[in-house]
């Protein structure tokens, strides 16, 4: 079949399968403006803003049209331009402007386009902004309704990917708000705190809760050790807040960044990933061994975590009680430091973290194991206030004795990694060869459900990975209606997994797709690479855990039952 | 806030198959039972249709004619569309909210009797100026009238 091409702004556009005229167009390189397009999201074309002019001089929305062959669309016609100010103008009229204080000031959509479409003066002198009140109620997200422009982006997101539909369009006109029904707070809904809806929201309607000011009071106090670790996502995603390329990790440069900020001791989580999967492998045998019920349920995730406990509360017998690579760290810094003030920070690509962290459950001998959670784009953050030049840093190494790591741990980033990490851990193999049939086993890849099955000698574990917990509740009600059956089953509540998390720096699924070549170009890169061969676990089961394994690296929630 | 009859709305879930496709007609129902949408029931209504809170908390508010406040036992619709404006509506409206106390910004009355609602035409233009309570129409209002009427109501309460 001959090429298939249309002709925007006059220039030839071949395409193939692109859903509509806007992804053709990005595809070509030319950035049509658009505030409720998604591409992993329905088409909702409410925004108007990525109207195009055809040949007769009809205005129609970008993102809804498919394209056809020959078809002649022009992007920035006058009638075009027109049509883009007055929205701008009108959907500024609904939004309440405190750009220098805001949020998300600088990562604005509406700022931005405001500022590239040139509109400078209000159209009406009345605004007519959303006067509900602030959502604080959880630990993890702000719900600002005087900011949102109404997109439905995050509406989508919450019920299209994650199933949950904590939030949805309410009243209408001028009235119309997005929110949790019955004016409720978002504590007192399904809201697992994910962030996504916060990642997709184009303005700051929905913000991660920052909590720089007390970093800066720990990182300038004298007679506070600060240590800090970072999991394995961060290495992947900070880069790209500092115009460096997404499929690169930059580890060694964001140990010494955490340095130069004032951090005393700065360790990588992936060490405890890899004591989560020495724990949770053993867990998994043992349930095999002694009969009991399958699949066991990964636990590292927060997200996914709080989902059983809200959407099926029945199957939280079956996560695995490891606690999640932070809280093991947390219970590690804790013994290390026994008597010493220190302050444990955790950098996280996840919002629910900050929520994991707060648990009752994460305290052990009287005290919290994690004392703050900051997210991938709070430490840019933080980085960039330290006037600090990431991307001309030099490397360097974590602290030890805890700072040694496989590339086991490191592959947690990415959904899938986990499992591989687990199989590592059984097939207890690191010749080459074992690694190469792990990675083709159908453990890697980015699709939201995967379904494969592994032999250790002469077990056979039929395992299931899930990510996005709208994909979670497919594979469970796969597994309650007796369709298929699994040993294992791995979720992340964040599509793609952690390298997606909603404290990551925004990103396309291309910009995902480099994030993942990047895990596992350092996965290659490290010489050990099944998690026993970690040096440091010896120290860390004899000399800091010292028979307390179970008490500290695990963790009972109220419905995993009496144990 | 009224205790919902669980019983009642099973039933009214029953008669339309449990089909959140019929979600509208469900809530007609309950509507017309109690008047109005009680939150406790529709959060019922929610989880056995399988469908979100926020979802049906969108469909509910949507609609004019549903509402999620409760009721007082007498609804009076005031018309104040055209034909009832010229034929001097804005007075009668005035002394139905004077004779049971309530007001544009607080429709219900505090002893629950009334809820005084403003609509744009009932229909019935040559009756004007028309007021409605529940499903009785009263034509040709006056204040006067009005005041009797709520008197009346109020007797017979």
């Amino acid at each position: 079949m001959a090429e298939k091409k249309m002709i925007i702004d006059g220039i030839e556009c071949p395409f193939t399968n692109e859903r509509n005229i806007l992804e053709v167009a990005r595809n070509n390189g030319i950035d049509i403006p658009s505030l409720c397009y998604c591409e992993n999201l329905s088409i909702y074309g409410g925004c108007r803003l990525c109207l195009v002019e055809d040949e007769r001089g009809g205005l129609d929305a970008s993102c809804s049209m498919k394209p056809r062959d020959g078809m002649k669309v022009f992007t920035h016609s006058k009638k075009v331009l027109e049509s883009r100010h007055t929205t701008l103008q009108l959907l500024m009229n609904s939004h309440r402007a405190e750009c220098l204080t805001c949020d998300q000031s600088g990562h604005c959509k509406l700022q931005d386009y405001a500022h590239r479409y040139n509109v400078v003066e209000p159209r009406f002198e009345e605004n007519t902004y959303s006067h509900e009140r602030l959502d604080v109620s959880s630990p993890c997200i702000t719900r600002d309704p005087s900011k949102c422009i109404l997109c439905g982006l995050c509406v989508r997101m919450c019920s299209e990917v994650q199933n949950i539909s904590a939030i949805d369009f309410s009243m209408r006109g001028k009235k119309a708000i997005v929110g949790p029904g019955f004016g409720k707070m978002l504590i007192d809904t399904g809201c697992v705190g994910c962030g996504q809806c916060a990642a997709v929201c184009p303005t700051g309607a929905i913000t991660i809760n920052r909590q720089l000011p007390e970093m800066w009071k720990m990182l300038n106090d004298p007679n506070k050790r600060v240590v800090v670790q970072f999991a394995p996502s961060v290495r992947v995603g900070l880069a790209e807040e500092f115009g460096m390329p997404a499929n690169v990790p930059v580890t060694g440069k964001l140990v010494t960044a955490l340095r130069r900020l004032g951090v005393d001791v700065v360790y990588d989580t992936n060490l405890t990933a890899d004591l989560t999967i020495m724990e949770e492998s053993a867990e998994f045998l043992e349930k095999v061994k002694s009969g009991a019920k399958l699949p066991m349920f990964t636990s590292c995730c927060p997200g996914w975590i709080q989902h059983v406990e809200k959407a099926h509360p029945h199957l939280m017998p079956q996560v695995s009680t490891c606690g999640s690579p932070m809280e093991m760290f947390g219970a590690l810094i804790r013994q290390q430091f026994k008597d010493e003030d220190v302050y444990s920070v955790a950098i996280m690509p996840c919002t629910a973290k900050k929520f994991e962290a707060a648990r009752p459950e994460l305290e052990k001998d009287g005290k919290r194991l994690i004392d703050l959670v900051l997210t991938t784009d709070e430490l840019a953050r933080l980085i960039k206030a330290a006037g600090i030049d990431l991307k001309n840093l030099p490397d360097s190494e974590p602290d030890s004795p805890l700072g040694e790591y496989t590339g086991a741990g490191v592959i947690f980033g990415v959904t899938g990694g986990v499992t591989e990490a687990v199989i590592r851990r059984v097939l207890d193999s690191a010749a080459p060869d074992t690694l190469r049939t792990i990675a083709e086993c159908g453990v890697r890849g980015l699709e939201g459900i995967k379904a494969f099955t592994v032999t250790a000698g002469d077990l056979s574990i039929r395992i299931a990975v899930a990510n996005g917990l709208g994909n979670a509740d497919k594979l469970i009600e796969r597994v309650e209606s007796g369709e298929e059956q699994f040993d294992f089953i791995e979720v992340m509540a964040c599509p793609k997994g952690c390298i997606g998390g909603g404290g990551q720096p925004p990103g396309s699924n291309a910009r995902k797709a480099e994030r993942c070549e990047a895990i596992f170009a350092e996965d290659e890169q490290c010489e050990l690479r099944i998690p026993q061969q970690n040096p440091a676990l010896g120290y860390v089961y004899d000399e800091l855990l010292k028979g307390r394994a179970h008490d500290l690296l695990h963790i009972h929630y109220p419905l995993h039952g009496k144990h | 806030m009224e205790t919902v009859d669980l019983k009642f709305i099973d039933s009214v879930l029953a008669k339309h198959g449990g089909d959140k496709a019929k979600i509208i007609a469900i809530m007609q129902d309950l509507q017309e039972q109690y008047r109005y949408l009680p939150q406790d029931a529709l959060e019922y209504i929610a989880k056995k249709v399988g469908m979100s809170e926020s979802k049906l908390y969108g469909v509910a508010t949507f609609y004019g004619n549903f509402s999620l406040d409760a009721k007082g036992k007498y609804v009076v619709k005031v018309c104040r569309g055209t034909a009832c404006h010229v034929r001097k509506s804005s007075s009668v409206l005035q002394a139905l909210y004077d004779a049971t106390g309530t007001s544009e910004h607080s429709p219900n009355s505090k002893d629950g009797l009334f809820t005084l609602e403003i609509v744009s035409c009932l229909g019935a233009c040559g009756l004007s100026p028309v007021v409605m309570v529940n499903d009785v129409v009263h034509a040709a209002m006056t204040p006067d009238k009005a005041r009797d009427l709520v008197k009346q109501l109020r007797e017979e309460a």
